[in-house]
């Protein structure tokens, strides 16, 4: 399976006639299998550098390679789930799912569909949800079913920006650990790149850290943990610890530099 | 249970009936057709308060209903402000019902019929060229603006010409009322696709949509709500149209009827006439509101 290599790359916003630079000559290679996490403080351009591997936009200048394929759009390879909910409210939660997989495997038997958008509702904890419409859902229920698809629809990168910011910690870390058994214990592995606010999120899911500051990547941290995780023992770790310290220090001294260059004193 | 008796639409229903039987200084027809309608709104009321089900204030609409009813009749039988040939009394325009029922269901049945056409292929390529042409970014920028300005051009405005050119009169209404439904279905299906929230586009793009399932998929049901709401008003725009086309050309349809008897200053059958096409769009519209709530389950779940 390929790396995704990500070259020079810079974006601009264009809006009401203003430019803003998103991202400015931006260079990350992942390897092929490895979860990467995305962080950084808000604005700093996670949204827009996944929305460009993705494909739904197109760098300004530098180019993103799957293997050695320019990405010009969306590919069946990628799948991506986004920060925002992205259901079709006129489908009900299987049919949402149904409706992913088919794009991938567009002759499955209606009974196999069925089953597999079931199963992976199930495994996302909405057993007893699948006939409801996404109004009828909560935010972070309706996150949980766009996962679900995304799961479902088995692509070898998983694009996912934010996927559990609107769900209860209970929730999080059972779709933490579902995440993981899928990407790491099940066959077929899968490359990941996550975006989250949450240190500790991205300590436990990650094999490596991407920390980004406005338009630029600023870290780039492997974690070294192993590939099997015990959540306790993790945490409990001096070099979770002092990984854990850097990281956050790395978002404080963010907010110092901006306060020093707006010339706000404390 | 005594409430069910003794509230206001009751009352007012049981003086209109009274006013109802009171003879004028002229001949006057026989009030039963005219009872009989009173006694089908009563009927109403009584349903809906002994169900109850029916949300705003139903007893406040039924005394509204038989008020209006004791004034027109007051005043077409005893007050006379106008000639009782130009404002006639309730009993005289629903008693029209009873004599020309015969031509009133045929010409409901050729209007509708032209209706039904009309709109059906104005609303259908109106919909199907708007979503393509709303999807296709230059084929939007470059069309909106002429399709803006056609879409302004009220149909009536050309239904004379229509009518005069089309070989029969079936054909130049079916055009007429198509052109008035297509332009304006047209202008707001390309504004409805233009609308569709970027975050939905994008997260279907992401699934790797074809052209056709990303057209029919996904923009059509995102822009399903406003298509048939919007098919309400143009059944209305629609009557007018035909009303329009059938003055011109036609010896048949309900704005025939209408516009025949008002030529011929027959007023109590240009009353029965709009009574008429008023409680076609109704049904019209009802039906449309009982399809609504079928296909759009999950607007209102
Ligand atoms: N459509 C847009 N038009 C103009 N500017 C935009 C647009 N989208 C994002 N930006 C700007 O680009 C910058 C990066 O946005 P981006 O969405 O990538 O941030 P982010 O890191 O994902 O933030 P968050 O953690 O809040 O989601 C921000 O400063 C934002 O204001
Ligand atoms: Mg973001």
């Amino acid at each position: 399976m390929p790396d995704i290599d990500v070259k020079n790359v810079s974006f601009e916003y264009e809006y009401e006639n203003k430019k803003y630079l998103a991202l400015d000559n931006v260079s990350l290679r992942i390897q092929d299998g490895e979860f990467v996490c995305i962080i950084g403080q808000s604005g700093c351009g996670k949204s827009t550098l996944i929305t460009l591997m993705e494909g739904l936009q197109k760098p300004l200048a530098g180019q993103i390679l799957i293997g050695d394929k320019n990405v010009d759009g969306p590919g069946k390879d990628r799948c991506m789930v986004f920060q925002h909910y992205s259901l079709f409210a006129w489908l009900t939660a299987k049919r949402n799912v149904i409706f992913g997989i088919k794009q991938v495997y567009p002759k499955m038997p209606k009974k196999d569909l069925d089953r597999i958008a079931t199963d992976y509702l199930h495994k996302v904890g909405l057993e007893g949800y699948e006939n409801k419409y996404p109004r009828q859902l909560s935010g972070g229920q309706q996150q949980r079913v766009a996962i679900a698809r995304s799961l479902a629809m088995n692509p070898d990168i998983l694009l996912m920006d934010e996927p559990f910011g609107a769900v209860d910690t209970k929730t999080r870390t059972e779709l933490q650990d579902l995440l993981l058994d899928l990407c790491r214990n099940e066959e077929k592995k899968r490359t990941v790149v996550f975006i989250t606010h949450d240190v500790d999120e991205a300590l436990y899911l990650a094999d490596r850290i991407i920390f980004m500051q406005p338009k630029k990547i600023r870290r780039d941290i492997q974690t070294n943990f192993g590939k099997v995780r015990k959540r306790d023992e993790l945490t409990s770790s001096p070099e979770y610890q002092s990984l854990r310290r850097e990281l956050i220090g790395l978002f404080y001294e963010r907010v110092r530099d901006e306060i020093a260059e707006e010339g706000v004193y404390i | 249970m005594i409430g069910i008796i003794f509230n206001l639409p009751n009352l007012l229903y049981v003086v209109a009936v009274a006013i109802s039987f009171l003879k004028p200084d002229y001949e006057m027809q026989s009030p039963i057709a005219y009872i009989i309608v009173l006694t089908l709104f009563e009927l109403a009321h009584l349903r809906s308060r002994i169900f109850r089900k029916d949300d705003g204030h139903p007893d406040d609409m039924y005394s509204i209903i038989f008020a209006i009813a004791i004034l027109w009749d007051v005043e077409a039988k005893f007050i006379k402000s106008l000639h009782y040939t130009v404002f006639p009394p309730p009993e005289n325009v629903f008693s029209i019902f009873t004599q020309d029922y015969d031509k009133m269901i045929q010409g409901f049945f050729h209007s509708i019929g032209l209706i039904i056409a009309g709109v059906g292929l104005g609303m259908f390529f109106g919909v199907f060229l708007g979503l393509l042409i709303g999807w296709n970014l230059r084929a939007r920028q470059s069309l909106t603006p002429i399709i803006n300005v056609i879409a302004a051009i009220p149909a009536l405005v050309y239904a004379p010409y229509v009518v005069a050119v089309a070989p029969d009169f079936k054909s130049a209404s079916i055009i007429t009322i198509f052109l008035g439904i297509f332009f304006p279905t047209l202008m707001n299906m390309i504004g409805n696709v233009a609308a569709v929230d970027k975050r939905l586009i994008d997260s279907a793009k992401s699934l790797n949509l074809s052209s056709f399932d990303m057209i029919f998929k996904v923009l059509l049901p995102d822009c399903a709500i406003p298509v048939i709401t919007s098919l309400r008003i143009r059944i209305s725009a629609a009557f007018m149209i035909l009303t329009m086309a059938e003055t011109i050309g036609s010896n048949t349809g309900l704005g025939y009827y209408v516009r025949k008897w008002s030529s011929f200053a027959d007023y109590e059958r240009v009353f029965a006439g709009i009574i008429l096409i008023a409680v076609v769009v109704t049904a019209i519209n009802s039906l449309i509101k009982i399809f609504e709530g079928h296909t759009m389950k999950w607007t209102t779940a």
